[in-house]
C-alpha cells in the first residue's frame, strides 16, 4: 500500500505555509454562515416589529438616521439597544455553556443547573438591599455572584467533571439554598427593590440596552480569544483526564482556565438581562447536532446563544402582543421541554 | 531510550503503593510488569509516564529527570495508554489517531505535513487504515485497541507505556495486539506494558518485572525468574511451569487445590 | 422506645407552634390554656389568637407534613432512590399548574375548589415521572431521574409564569400561595384536604406488607405471592393524593419529603410500617418547627415556610447526592 495515497483527512480544509498550519472545518463553517444570516434576518425583523410595525425601508432610513423623529426614536433609542442587548447575553451564555459541558464532560452542565445563575442573583439582591444608589445587575455584581456560586460547586463536588450526573444534583442543591436565601431577602426587603430585582430574576430585557450590553461585548472579546486558544486542549477532555495528560494537556491549569472563561461570561450574560434559563444548556447541543462533531464550537455556541436569546425575545414580546410575554419565562417554557427531550430521548447524553 | 528507575516511592494518601523501586528498562524490549491486583503496577506505571507524582526517587529517561519535563514536552517523550480509555461518543477512528499528534501542534501548527504522515504511518502499522472512517464504537475490541495504539503511535514518542492492554480482549485479539508490542520494541522503541495474563507476559516478555505489595520481587528474562517460588511468593498458589512447545516460553499451571499455608 | 422519642418531639413541636408568632401570647399562655387556668389580663383576646389562628396553621402544618412526609417515604421506596421526592420529581409543579389553571380558567377560589385541580395537576405530574421513569423499568438512575424532575418543574414554571402574567387577578391570589405558606390555613381548608390524605393513609396501610417485599426485587415479590404492578400503582395513586390534598392546602413546600425519611432512617432500621409512621410524623414535625421559624425570623414580616424547609433540605440535598451510600435506598 501506498502511503501518500491514503492521506487521513481533517474534516476541513487545510492552509499551510512554513511552519504555519490550519484547518478551516467546512461543516462548522457553513453552520456559522447560516447562523449569522438567521440572526441577522431576526435582527432586522425586531427593528421592525412592535406596537407600531415598520417596513424595512423605515428600519433602513432611521438607521442612517434619516427617518422622522419618532422613528429614529424607536429604533435607535429602543428597539436597537434592546435587540443588541438580547444578542449579547445569548451569546456570552452560549459560550459559557460550551466551555463547561467540555470541561465537565456533561452534557447537561450548564450555569443554570450549577446554580451560578441563583448565585448572581444572589449578589445582585445583596447589592440592591444594601448599596445607597443601587443598579440591578451590574456586571462585576452577577460575574461575583457567579464566581462565588462556583466556587462553592468546586468545594463540595471536589473533582469537577470525574462523577457524571452528582455535580449536576449537586449544583441543583446549592441553587435550591441560594434560591430561598434570596426569597428570604425578598419577603423583607423595601417593595421596590424587591419588584426591581424580582423582575430581573425572571429575566427580561425590558428597558435593556446599550450601557447593560458594553460589558458583556466588552468581555466576549476577551473571552472568546482565549477560549480559542484553549479549545484544541479542551478537546482532549472529552477523552479522560489521563489521555488528556499524556498528550501533554496541563489538565489543572486548562480546567481552571476553562472554567474561569465559563463563569465570567455567564455572570457578564447574566447582567444583561437576567438569568435565561436553559439557554446554555441548549446553545452547545443544538450546535453540535449541526456541525456533527464532538469538539467544543467555541464559536458555532456563541452564535446560537446570541441566536437563540434575540429569537425568544422577539417571541415573548410578538405571541401574546400587546402583553410582554419576559424571555426568561419562554426560555423556561422551551428549554425545560428540551431538556426533557434531552433526558428521554435514548443515548443522547453523557451522563 | 532507556529508563532507569532510581528507589521510586509513591504513597496514595496514607497507602504507599510503591516502595522504593529501582529498575532498568532497556530500550528496544518489552519489559512486562506483572503482579496480583492491587500490588502497584499500574501507579508504577503512571510514575514512569510522569504523570504521577514522585514521592521519592527519581526517573531518568537516559540522562534527563522527568521531573523536569512538562506539558507537551514529556508527552513528546513518552505515551500512557491507560487501562480501558473512554473515547468521546461518535469519534471516527481517523480522529482518534490524530488526537495523537496534539504535543507536535499549536495555536498556529494545527495539521502540518509530518503530521499527516505520522498519522498515516500509525495507522497503517496498526492495520487500521481501512477502517479510518469508521466510528470507533462500532469496532471489535481487538480493532478499538489498535486504534488507541495508533493514537499513542502518533506521538512518536520513544518511550509507549501500556496499562493492561489486553484485559477486555479475547485470545485471538490479545496475540493480536501483543504482536504489535511486540513490533514495537523491535522497531527501537522502549516499550513497558502491564499484564494481568501471567502466560501471556511470559511469552511475550523480553524482561518480565514481578511486584508484590509495591515492592520489586523480581527481575529478568521470563525462562530464569518464572518458577513455583515466584508464583507461590506473589499469588500465594501452588503452582507447576511447563516449558511451552516452541519457543520454551514458561506455562504456569496453578494446582487444583491451590491454596498453600 | 425510640417512637415514644418522636411522638414526644412531634408533642413539643405542637407546642411551640402554638406558643410563637405576632400577638402578644407566649408559651406560658398556652400551657394555662392546656390545663384550664385563667389566661392573663385579656383572656379572650388569648383564646381567639390560640384557637381561630394558631390552631389552624397548626393543624394545617400536621396535616401537610405528614403528606409530604408519606409522599416521599413512598416514592423512595418505589423507586429504590432517596433523592425521589414529590418536589424534585416535578409533581409538586404538576399540582401547582393544576391549581393555576382551576385559579384563572375556572374561577375556583376556594381550598376545596382548588382541590380537584390540584389532584389533577398532582396526578399529570405522577403520570410523567412514571412514563420516564418506566422507560428503563424502576431502575433509573438516581441522580438522572432528579434532571428530569427538573426539567419537568421548570417548563411548568414557564407555563405558569405565561398564564399568570396575562392575568393579573390569579396573579394577586397565587402569590402567597405559590411559596408555600401556612398563613392562609383555615379550618375549612383543612376539612377539604383531609378526606384525600385519609384515602391515601389507607392505601399506605393496605400495601405496606407488599412494599417490603418489592425491597426484595420484582421476582422475589412475585414469588412471595405479592404483585409488584399493582403495588406500584396503588404508590402513585396515594402520592398523587398526599401531594394534590397538601399543595391545595398550602402550595407548595419543598424539599419536606426528602428530609422527612431521611430523618425516619434514623431511627427505623427495618420495620416498613413503622418507617411509614415516623416518615409522616417527621414530616409533620419538621414543617411545625419550621412554620414556628418562619414566623420570627423576619419580625415583623414573615418567611415562605417553605423557604425555611429549603434551608435544611438543600444541604441535606448536597449531602445524599455526595455520598454514593446515601443515593440507593437499597439497603435502608
Amino acid at each position: 500500500m501506498n502511503i501518500s495515497n491514503l492521506k487521513p483527512v481533517p474534516a476541513g480544509r487545510v492552509i499551510r505555509g512554513g511552519s504555519f498550519s490550519w484547518v478551516l472545518p467546512y461543516r462548522a463553517g457553513l453552520v456559522s454562515l447560516v447562523l449569522i444570516s438567521i440572526t441577522l434576518v431576526l435582527f432586522i425583523y425586531a427593528l421592525m416589529a412592535g406596537e407600531t410595525s415598520l417596513n424595512p425601508v423605515q428600519v433602513f432610513k432611521s438607521l442612517t438616521g434619516s427617518a422622522d423623529w419618532a422613528t429614529n426614536l424607536l429604533v435607535g433609542e429602543v428597539r436597537l439597544p434592546r435587540a443588541v442587548a438580547a444578542w449579547s447575553a445569548g451569546a456570552a451564555l452560549g459560550l459559557s455553556g460550551a466551555m463547561l459541558q467540555a470541561i465537565t464532560r456533561n452534557r447537561l452542565a450548564s450555569p443554570d443547573i450549577l446554580g451560578v445563575n441563583d448565585g448572581a442573583t444572589f449578589m445582585v439582591m445583596i447589592m440592591v438591599m444594601f448599596a445607597a444608589s443601587p443598579v440591578v445587575g451590574e456586571w462585576r455584581i452577577s460575574c461575583g455572584g457567579a464566581l462565588l456560586a462556583f466556587s462553592i460547586l468546586m468545594l463540595l463536588s471536589r473533582n469537577v467533571g470525574s462523577h457524571g450526573h452528582r455535580m449536576l444534583v449537586i449544583g441543583i442543591g446549592v441553587s435550591q439554598l441560594f434560591r430561598s436565601v434570596n426569597e428570604l431577602m425578598l419577603s423583607r426587603g423595601h417593595i421596590q427593590h424587591a419588584t426591581a430585582v424580582y423582575v430581573w430574576s425572571i429575566g427580561s430585557f425590558v428597558g435593556r440596552g446599550f450601557e447593560h450590553a458594553l460589558p458583556a461585548m466588552f468581555g466576549l472579546l476577551i473571552c472568546v480569544p482565549w477560549a480559542l486558544s484553549l479549545q484544541r486542549h479542551i478537546n482532549l477532555f472529552s477523552f479522560d483526564e489521563t489521555i488528556a495528560s499524556g498528550c501533554g494537556v496541563s489538565v489543572k491549569s486548562v480546567k481552571l482556565q476553562t472554567i474561569f472563561v465559563a463563569v465570567l461570561s455567564a455572570g457578564l450574560g447574566l447582567s444583561v438581562g437576567g438569568p435565561l434559563a436553559f439557554l446554555a444548556l441548549a446553545a452547545p447541543i443544538a450546535v453540535s447536532r449541526l456541525v456533527r462533531s464532538s469538539k467544543v464550537a467555541v464559536v458555532g455556541s456563541l452564535l446560537t446563544g446570541g441566536l437563540l436569546a434575540l429569537g425568544g425575545d422577539l417571541a415573548g414580546r410578538m405571541l401574546l402582543a400587546p402583553i410582554e410575554l419576559p424571555v426568561g419565562v419562554v426560555c423556561r417554557i422551551f428549554g425545560g421541554l428540551f431538556l426533557l427531550l434531552l433526558l428521554v430521548l435514548p443515548k443522547r447524553n453523557a451522563g | 531510550m532507556n529508563i532507569s528507575v532510581k528507589k521510586v516511592s509513591i504513597s496514595y494518601g496514607r497507602h504507599r503503593a510503591v516502595d522504593s523501586v529501582s529498575l532498568h528498562i532497556p530500550a528496544g524490549e518489552v519489559t512486562v510488569l506483572v503482579g496480583p491486583n492491587g500490588c502497584g503496577k499500574s501507579t508504577l506505571l503512571r510514575g514512569i509516564s510522569g504523570l504521577q507524582s514522585l514521592e521519592e526517587g527519581a526517573v531518568l529517561y537516559d540522562e534527563k529527570n522527568i521531573r523536569r519535563i512538562h506539558g507537551k514536552e514529556r508527552a513528546q517523550y513518552v505515551a500512557l495508554l491507560p487501562q480501558s480509555p473512554v473515547a468521546p461518543e461518535g469519534i471516527t477512528v481517523q480522529a482518534l489517531v490524530q488526537y495523537g499528534r496534539h504535543p507536535h501542534q499549536g495555536l498556529f501548527q494545527r495539521w502540518s505535513k509530518r503530521d499527516e504522515e505520522v498519522v498515516a504511518a500509525a495507522m497503517q502499522q496498526t492495520g487500521i487504515t481501512e477502517l479510518a472512517a469508521r466510528p470507533l464504537e462500532s469496532l471489535s475490541g481487538g480493532q478499538r485497541q489498535r486504534c488507541w495504539l495508533a493514537m499513542s503511535l502518533a506521538q512518536e514518542s520513544p518511550i509507549i507505556l501500556l496499562d493492561e492492554p489486553t484485559s477486555m480482549l479475547d485470545i485471538g485479539h490479545q496475540s493480536e495486539v501483543l504482536a504489535l508490542v511486540k513490533q514495537l520494541a523491535a522497531s527501537g522503541k522502549t516499550v513497558v506494558v502491564v499484564l494481568h495474563d501471567l502466560i501471556a507476559a511470559a511469552r511475550y516478555a523480553d524482561r518480565l518485572v514481578a511486584m508484590r505489595d509495591g515492592q520489586l520481587v523480581a527481575q529478568g528474562k521470563p525462562a530464569d525468574i518464572v518458577t513455583p517460588e515466584l508464583i507461590r511468593e506473589l499469588y500465594n498458589i501452588e503452582s507447576t511451569i511447563v516449558p511451552a512447545p516452541g519457543d520454551g516460553a514458561p506455562v504456569v499451571i496453578a494446582a487444583l487445590e491451590p491454596v498453600s499455608c | 422506645m425510640k417512637i415514644l422519642f418522636v411522638i414526644l418531639g412531634l408533642l413539643t413541636a405542637c407546642i411551640i407552634s402554638l406558643g410563637v408568632g405576632g400577638g402578644s401570647v407566649s408559651l406560658l399562655h398556652v400551657f394555662d390554656y392546656l390545663s384550664g387556668r385563667p389566661l392573663g389580663d385579656d383572656p379572650e383576646y388569648v383564646e381567639m389568637v390560640l384557637v381561630s389562628i394558631r390552631l389552624p396553621r397548626t393543624l394545617g402544618a400536621i396535616l401537610v407534613g405528614t403528606c409530604f412526609g408519606l409522599a416521599g417515604a413512598l416514592l423512595q421506596t418505589v423507586t429504590r432512590n432517596r433523592l425521589a421526592e414529590t418536589d424534585l420529581l416535578g409533581i409538586n409543579g404538576g399540582a401547582a399548574l393544576g391549581v393555576v389553571i382551576g385559579l384563572t380558567f375556572f374561577g375556583a377560589e376556594t381550598v376545596s375548589g382548588y382541590m380537584g385541580w390540584s389532584f389533577g395537576g398532582a396526578l399529570f405530574g405522577t403520570m410523567l415521572v412514571v412514563a420516564i421513569a418506566g422507560r428503563g423499568g424502576i431502575t433509573i438512575p438516581p441522580l438522572r431521574l432528579v434532571l428530569t424532575g427538573l426539567a419537568i418543574a421548570s417548563t411548568v414554571q414557564g407555563v405558569i409564569g405565561f398564564i399568570l402574567l396575562q392575568n393579573q387577578n390569579s396573579l394577586d391570589q397565587f402569590r402567597f400561595w405559590v411559596l408555600g405558606s401556612l398563613a392562609g390555613v383555615t379550618l375549612d381548608g383543612i376539612m377539604a384536604s383531609l378526606p384525600g390524605t385519609l384515602i391515601g393513609i389507607l392505601i399506605v396501610i393496605a400495601i405496606t406488607r407488599s412494599l417490603g417485599a418489592l425491597r426484595l426485587g420484582d421476582d422475589v415479590a412475585k414469588g412471595l405471592g405479592h404483585r409488584p404492578a399493582v403495588t406500584r400503582f396503588a404508590a402513585i395513586a396515594a402520592v398523587t393524593l398526599f401531594t394534590g390534598s397538601a399543595i391545595a392546602l398550602t402550595g407548595p413546600v419543598v424539599l419536606l419529603g426528602l428530609i422527612a425519611p431521611y430523618a425516619a432512617r434514623y431511627f427505623v432500621q427495618s420495620s416498613m410500617a413503622l418507617f411509614f409512621i415516623v416518615s409522616g410524623i417527621m414530616g409533620a414535625s419538621v414543617l411545625l418547627l419550621a412554620d414556628s421559624v418562619s414566623r420570627i425570623i423576619v419580625r415583623p414580616y414573615e418567611s415562605p415556610v417553605s423557604v425555611v424547609v429549603v434551608l435544611i433540605g438543600a444541604p441535606l440535598l448536597i449531602h445524599i447526592a455526595r455520598s454514593p451510600k446515601q443515593l440507593s435506598s437499597l439497603n435502608s
